[in-house]
């Protein structure tokens, strides 16, 4: 189990958790009256750059599409990029919620992460698209998986999807405030989010490895 | 060596050429960048490749660190020629 989890991979799927948990809190301690709608919606906002900012900041050392040998062309720029591009946004997200009134910063940090991971996905895409053709002779050579790097990548896979769940559902929380279309959309995205496990399931557990 | 694998990865013997030192002591410096985290090392048949792997915090640390010790020289050589021209001077 510890050679599973490496250091970088500990931090992540720990912050995670945490920061989960403490936007729970906050949805609770609102729904019960605790605290201030307002302020729950600050708190929860600077939590969601908070999360931006550590996922991203160890996203090229968790390496999930570069690291040996599960190597993906192209997979180090991507996520090197998608690293910066996240903390700067996280740091942007944490501004916004913690000094801009609530309803512009819920607008303003909304567009600004959902324009980054528009951002990652077409560098994914544009590189993905660029070193097809090299991906044989980068393959050729490389040590093959053993159960436990299968296991740690599949790991990685799992968190970066909740991540993404999480942060997808944040965005539509802010834009569709309240909206009737936003309550349609959600309900499709816990859809969409049991598809996508489902899945990954499949197709993770194909290549993992027989002992 | 970390700035060299900041611009791609490259293979131990690639590294090996920049610097005049043994390949022990080489050995003993990709092992120890190794035990930081801050480099990974991928075996491609019969080459060792190195490449970095650094967070976003320690490549922006790494940066900051070069770009004050390029300022530490750029204020040294000042003051060095600060003070030829002081020596110069009658």
């Amino acid at each position: 189990m510890n050679s599973v989890f490496n250091r970088p991979l500990k931090v992540a799927a720990g912050s995670f958790l945490v920061l989960t948990c403490a936007f729970i809190a906050f949805a609770l301690a609102g729904r019960f009256g605790l605290m201030d709608a307002v302020a729950v919606q600050r708190a929860i906002g600077a939590l969601v750059g908070i999360l931006l900012v550590t996922i991203g900041n160890v996203l090229p050392k968790l390496r999930p599409f570069s690291a040996p040998p599960h190597f993906v062309p192209g997979g180090p720029e991507v996520e090197r990029f998608a690293g910066w591009l996240l903390v700067c946004v996280g740091l942007v997200h944490v501004a916004l919620f913690l000094f801009a009134p609530p309803g512009v910063a819920r607008m303003a940090a909304s567009v600004i992460a959902a324009g980054a991971l528009v951002a990652v996905g077409a560098k994914a895409i544009w590189h993905v698209r660029g070193n097809s053709r090299s991906d044989a002779s980068t393959r050729a050579g490389t040590t093959p998986a053993s159960p436990q790097t299968t296991q740690r990548r599949n790991i990685k896979v799992w968190l970066l999807t909740a991540f993404l769940y999480v942060l997808l559902t944040s965005i539509l929380a802010a834009l569709g405030d309240g909206q009737p279309w936003a309550h349609r959309l959600e309900s499709v995205m816990i859809i969409g989010f049991a598809v996508t496990c489902a899945v990954l399931f499949v197709l993770l557990e194909r290549q993992r490895p027989h002992r | 060596m970390l700035s060299l694998l900041r611009e791609r990865p490259r293979s131990a013997g690639e590294l090996a050429d920049y610097f005049h030192v043994s390949r022990p002591t080489m050995s003993a410096h990709f092992a120890v960048l190794r035990e930081a985290g801050l480099i990974s090392s991928e075996k491609h048949g019969k080459w060792v490749v190195y490449a970095l792997q650094m967070s976003v915090l320690e490549e922006a640390l790494l940066a900051f660190t070069q770009a004050f010790g390029w300022e530490l020289r750029a204020s040294a050589r000042g003051r060095r020629k600060r003070s030829a021209r002081r020596e110069a001077e009658p």
